[in-house]
């Protein structure tokens, strides 16, 4: 290690960079994780896309001290203190927020909890602010080295996103704060040769690193909210936790109280107690009861059961999508099922269960339900999908917002093609009013038995207690007398048959009585009728939803919500869909923010005339040019994490796998945009962008079509290869710009920096809500041709 | 929508009604009427409940005092809140229906399982001879007790247990509140229904859409359910 006299050696500064970089996408990663327990996911989601306007924050702040002159020659103390103090405020910023009574459930109705919200977001803020600063500041301390600093920057950022996951995966959520400072730390330590008071830096980083190493041994708490359901189990008289497992699918927790008993469903006629059971959580939402062997008549009694009092035969073989707590195991083995096949991405739950549950009649496989059924090749006598919201869960939870595959056309489809001929579908969800997802079940069951030619109507059962709702589907018509035994076997349970071939409407609604009953009205519409006309009508969204808008959970598009607030006032707000809302309000303040970030600067810093003596011109084309960067780069990552997770089964390996690929990859790409400057082609990676993204996206058809069934990590390396191309042009356009900027006036770099990061937040923020509103092929091409125009704004630069 | 005249007609009415039920609190009865009267008028009339008596009873209770201090200038809101213990006193308007509901009769034997503060008790208590209140968290059991006694309201009786068991000894009752969102019906409340009997029950997890059911049982003993309400309860205690 050697210094030249002061300067900041290019490789040390690199390095600390890039480990910063990585620092703070882990702390990204891990305040997900935090939040999601914490809250509930979508908030994670608006209070962190919030806090990364740290980022823009960062730049317009140090845009106005270097226009004022106040870092004059402080540049390189500046960096290392910046980078200090984000090392420093990773934990503390978590500590804090956990501190603020900040309670999403009270944001409705308690005004000062928008207060709350937004001091949340800026104490979280913190570390971006800080992070952002020091990458700002290291483009100004280098800046003939543009590429290279804005390479160590991303392929940081990629290996952060690597790191979070495995920090994730190996430590308690509460020492995840300090870890991710601890991996900031360890960029202090490249900065001791920077010049010769070596000896006060290695201090500092000491003392720093002493600090991380005390917030590591001494954990904050990670208080779930209180409205949460299994914090209210905790609540019970002697409630505990039994088993806690941390990882990047969620907090599993196993929960135990004697006056614990969970089982949703179960009929009016039961004669006896439920029995307290442990209940698995995730992040804490129930995922079902620890059942044992003892539980099956109780079992029986739900409606969910009626998948095994249909038919002559006892189901031979039975596919279960969602373990649950291994009732519905319990219920197939206890039904006459020899071969029971489970499919569950969690495997922290099989150790957890009752003894003998996974016995070696059951084959388990840990993996995302659609993967699994479109390679298993296999058919089933039966099909259980019975645990309401254990699958969201393992999806991580986004609703309304988020992509959700196992009920898409497609993924009914290939449901359908794994029931045998005369196999029974059956699926089980809450009785809520009016409902949601049944009618876009039965919609979706319609439109994929219409295109084989089966008339839905004599081909489906709706089945329902007081608080849940199952259907039956099958590829061959129910017989009658199959009917009228299922109907005697719901009549002793006070079911009601909601529709069934043959059924009398009469009996449709004489136990549970709904007015009006909707899913009677939903059955005769969708299955009976013409559906395009019931779609029409019905206050919700119902249609059926493709792979290429996989939004399952939404429901309310934003023309509706104005009407359903009209009509129920606070009453409506169980329909809205959070994710969704959350979604829209990042946006909703992300922009006026921004804006504020972008125009304070040029309000404090003294006036000068653009560069060249061509008036305003030059620097609105800039302005524009990292604009449409910032939105277009986010836009095709976020979206790509939505889609990949089709072909990656799992939320977390899906995005790591595709931020891995982006941040690298573009980094690399970053690294050669300097061999474009000057030359005859700077608009090549523009043009190459708008064509690799469209082949990209035909490239990820082809990879599930024929790779859906191969290991993870063969998927995750055809991921990576198929990204890399569009990632490697997508790391060109920024530092093509920046060196201009840097060439003409390199003080203005931190605003363009932070006009980038401002229009990342946005863009990653609608990217969703573009998406719901054209697909991803509309995402797809609406991002490159704001990558065209980018090419189109640097022929003026 | 109900019609504003109908609003001011009826609060007379209501005024009166709300006079003539025994003052049972020694908190001076016009502490905060203004609010409450604002409260059943623009939260509970406008929303459709008609039952004058419920309309009185919810007239006549001092709700501030159910509620803790830290939350006790917001009792009139149109919300619900935090009572500790994870658990909430619910919202007026969801009091109210639930009381118009179980259409009460003044010789009614009334069960209710999950006390929490003890206001709803404290309103069914205005109506009927006799409230049994389950509450288990010891805690709010005791407080309620408490707060109950000190304000006058003798015939509830508090008892800290699993409210999933009902009140076995003071069974049948004619109506059940259930403040609970809970996966299931308890069946040994089902068992303690009388013939003829109600209980009204909300279905769902926290933070989902629930409904508001109620369970009748007939003369012959058949159990019927009507889903009534969507609803987004606040949970209470309970994973039944």
């Amino acid at each position: 290690m050697t210094t030249d006299g002061g300067r900041a050696p290019g490789a040390f500064l690199a390095v600390a960079l890039g480990l910063l970089s990585a620092a703070v996408l882990a702390h990204e990663v891990a305040l997900v994780h935090l939040f999601s327990i914490l809250h509930w996911s979508h908030f994670a989601a608006l209070v962190i896309g919030l806090a990364l306007l740290g980022f823009g924050a960062s730049g317009s702040a140090v845009a106005v001290a270097v226009g004022r002159a106040w870092l004059r020659g402080r540049e390189r103390p500046a960096f290392v203190l910046a980078a200090a103090l984000a090392a420093l405020s990773f934990d503390p910023s978590y500590r804090l927020t956990a501190a603020v009574p900040f309670d999403a459930f009270e944001l409705i109705a308690v005004p000062r909890q928008i207060l709350y919200l937004a001091l949340t977001w800026i104490i979280l803020g913190a570390p971006f602010f800080f992070a952002g600063a020091a990458v700002t500041l290291a483009f100004l301390l280098s800046p003939d080295r543009i590429g290279r600093i804005y390479a160590a920057n991303l392929l940081g950022s990629g290996a952060g996103s690597a790191l979070g996951l495995a920090l994730v995966a190996t430590l308690p959520a509460g020492r995840l704060p300090a870890a991710v400072g601890g991996t900031a730390g360890i960029a202090l330590l490249f900065l001791f040769p920077w010049d010769k008071r070596r000896g006060t830096r290695a201090a500092v980083s000491m003392a720093a690193g002493a600090a991380i190493a005390i917030a590591f041994l001494s954990p904050p708490p990670v208080p779930m909210s209180p409205y949460k359901e299994e914090r209210l189990a905790l609540e019970l008289p002697n409630a505990r936790v039994v088993a806690r497992r941390d990882g990047p699918l969620g907090r599993l927790d196993l929960v135990a109280a004697p006056a614990l008993r969970y089982l949703p469903g179960t009929s009016l006629a039961l004669d006896r107690p439920v029995p307290a059971r442990p209940v698995f959580y995730l992040n804490g939402g129930p995922l079902g009861p620890r059942a044992e062997a003892a539980d099956t008549p109780l079992l029986r009694q739900t409606t969910g059961a009626a998948a095994f009092a249909i038919g002559q035969d006892a189901p031979a073989r039975v596919l279960i999508l969602g373990l649950a707590g291994g009732g519905p195991v319990l219920l197939a083995r206890a039904s006459g099922a020899t071969a029971i096949t489970v499919v569950d991405a969690d495997r922290r739950i099989d150790p957890l269960l009752a003894p003998g549950t996974l016995g070696t009649d059951v084959r388990r496989a840990a993996t995302a339900p659609r993967a699994f059924l479109h390679t298993t090749g296999e058919r089933y006598d039966r099909i259980l999908i019975s645990e309401m919201g254990s699958l969201h869960g393992a999806a991580g939870g986004m609703a309304a917002a988020g992509a959700s595959y196992l009920f898409t056309v497609q993924g009914m489809a290939d449901l359908w093609e794994t029931l045998e001929p005369d196999g029974v579908l059956a699926i089980t969800r809450w009785a809520v009013q009016p409902p949601r997802e049944v009618p876009r079940l039965l919609a979706t069951l319609r439109a994929v038995m219409d295109t084989r030619g089966m008339p839905a109507a004599s081909r489906v059962i709706v089945l329902r207690g007081w608080g849940t709702v199952t259907l039956l589907a099958s590829p061959r018509p129910f017989a009658r007398r199959e009917v009228e035994e299922l109907s005697d076997w719901a009549h002793a349970r006070s079911f009601d048959i909601a529709w069934a071939p043959g059924a009398p409407a009469a009996a449709a609604n004489r136990y549970n009585v709904l007015d009006p009953d909707w899913f009677r009205m939903a059955a005769e519409g969708l299955l009976r009728g013409s559906p395009e006309r019931f779609l029409a009508r019905y206050p919700f969204a119902v249609d059926p939803v493709t792979d290429e808008a996989p939004f399952y959970d939404h429901f309310l598009p934003f023309g509706r919500l104005v009407e359903v607030w009209r009509a129920g006032g606070r009453l409506a707000l169980p329909y809205f869909e959070w994710g969704l809302v959350a979604q829209a309000l990042v946006v909703a303040q992300a922009v006026p923010i921004s804006a504020l970030l972008i125009l304070l600067p040029l309000l404090l810093l003294p006036r000068r005339e653009s560069p060249g003596g061509r008036g305003r011109a030059p620097r609105f084309v800039f302005f524009a040019f990292f604009a449409l960067l910032g939105l277009a780069f986010m836009l095709l990552e976020v979206s790509s994490i939505q889609r990949f997770l089709l072909f990656l089964a799992e939320p977390a390996i899906a995005t790591a796998v595709v931020l891995a690929a982006f941040l690298v990859f573009a980094g690399l790409g970053s690294l050669v945009a300097g061999r474009l400057e000057g030359g005859r082609f700077p608009w090549l990676p523009f043009l190459a962008i708008a064509v690799l993204a469209p082949l990209t996206w035909l490239g990820g058809q082809a990879l599930w079509g024929r790779f859906a069934g191969s290991p993870l990590a063969v998927r995750m390396a055809l991921g990576l290869a198929l990204l890399a191309p569009l990632a490697f042009c997508m790391g060109m356009p920024f530092p093509l710009g920046l060196q201009r900027v840097a060439d003409r006036e390199p003080e203005w770099i931190p605003w363009y920096w932070g006009v980038n990061g401002c229009l990342s937040v946005i863009g990653a923020a609608a990217a969703p809500l573009v998406a719901l509103a054209v697909g991803f092929r509309g995402v797809l091409f609406l991002a490159a041709g704001l990558y065209l125009l980018a090419g189109w704004t640097l022929r003026r630069l | 929508m109900v019609a504003k005249p109908f609003v001011f007609a009826a609060g007379p009415v209501v005024l009166l009604l709300a006079a003539s039920l025994p003052l049972r609190s020694q908190e001076p009865a016009s502490e905060r009427s203004d609010e409450r009267a604002r409260m059943v008028r623009e939260q509970i009339m406008k929303r459709g409940i008609e039952d004058q008596a419920v309309l009185g009873a919810m007239l006549a209770l001092p709700r501030h005092l159910f509620v803790p201090e830290a939350h006790r200038d917001r009792a009139y809101g149109d919300h619900p809140l935090p009572i500790g213990h994870g658990q909430t006193i619910s919202q007026p308007y969801i009091v109210a229906f639930m009381t118009e509901l179980l259409e009460l009769e003044p010789a009614d034997h009334v069960l209710e399982v999950g006390t929490g503060t003890g206001y709803q008790a404290a309103v069914a208590a205005l109506l009927v001879d006799s409230v049994f209140s389950v509450e288990i968290v010891p805690e709010l059991a005791a407080e309620a007790a408490d707060r109950l006694e000190r304000l006058g309201y003798r015939d509830v009786e508090v008892r800290n247990a699993d409210g999933y068991y009902g009140w076995e000894e003071h069974a049948p009752f004619d109506a059940i509140f259930v403040t609970a969102a809970a996966g299931h019906v308890p069946p040994p409340l089902v068992q303690q229904l009388a013939p003829g009997g109600r209980m009204a029950i909300p279905v769902g997890g926290p933070f989902q859409l629930q409904n508001l059911v109620l369970v009748e049982k007939a003369a012959d003993g058949t159990v019927t359910t009507r889903s009534v309400l969507p609803v987004q309860f606040v949970p209470l205690t309970g994973e039944h």
